[in-house]
């Protein structure tokens, strides 16, 4: 798995259905073992917004044809910079990435504003046919 | 997530084994709100067991905290590793859900 260039990278491909979530967790767990010097907090944080966008993808994409939508994550570990591109074949989405604050007592509604604290970038963009979102963060070290 | 209950008069200790995402955020509500309505409206999570928290989990827990609240009782956490502190910490919501250590220190912290 760990490519040429010392970078550790993979792929996780499915329905997006709560099954590929428990998927995407373990290609999380298998990144880490390939990058093993990833300190803690950063495993942390860029694995809470992983998950957390991918969750959206399962929750909110609606197939554009017949379903399901088909969604893919790549993972990457580069010298310390995180990556993650999460694709899907779904209709378009829209997502408010500047979010309001929610009410203390609210019991949705914190998921984006929870990426944003937790990795450096975050970008949605239609690319082709696909939801394309771009996550990155720079370990602290 | 796996989901074990302890009752006692007017407590009940919920654990959770696994991940608290949202394929079992709404199982955990469920579960507070009962607990809540059979009259143990102390209700303390024990998150010790708990790999993996993301926002629809935190949601169920604040729903739980909603629900408890409102039969005049209390939802806390005890036992919280280092992602779920993560969780709580990136979105303030310590503020509101302030872990305690054990189940103990939660269930005698008063009412």
């Amino acid at each position: 798995m760990p490519g040429a260039d010392g970078a550790a990278e993979l792929r996780v491909d499915g329905p997006a259905e709560p099954a590929w979530l428990d998927e995407v967790h373990d290609g999380l767990a298998r990144l880490w073992e390939a990058a093993p010097e990833v300190p803690d907090l950063d495993r942390l944080r860029f694995e809470t917004a992983v998950i957390e966008i991918a969750t959206n993808v399962v929750r909110h994409t609606v197939p554009v044809g017949d379903g399901p939508v088909r969604a893919s994550v790549l993972l990457r570990a580069d010298r310390g910079r995180l990556e993650a591109e999460l694709t899907d074949d779904g209709a378009p989405v829209r997502v408010d990435l500047d979010p309001g604050p929610v009410d203390d007592f609210a019991e949705s509604g914190r998921g984006i504003a929870l990426v944003l604290r937790a990795v450096d970038s975050l970008s949605l963009a239609r690319e082709g046919d696909r939801n394309t979102w771009r996550l990155a963060r720079d370990a602290s070290a | 997530m796996e989901l074990t209950t302890d009752r006692s008069e007017g407590t009940a200790v919920l654990r959770v084994q696994g991940r608290l995402t949202m394929a079992a955020a709404g199982e955990l509500k469920a579960a507070v709100d009962r607990e809540v309505a059979d009259g143990r409206t102390l209700v303390v999570v024990d998150l010790s067991g708990t790999a993996f928290l993301d926002s629809s989990g935190l949601g169920a827990l604040v729903g739980g905290l909603r629900s408890a609240r409102a039969a005049g009782g209390d939802l806390r956490i005890a036992g919280v590793g280092q992602q779920v502190r993560t969780v709580l910490e990136l979105t303030t919501m310590d503020r509101v859900l302030r872990p305690y250590a054990t189940v103990e220190e939660a269930v005698g912290a008063g009412r």
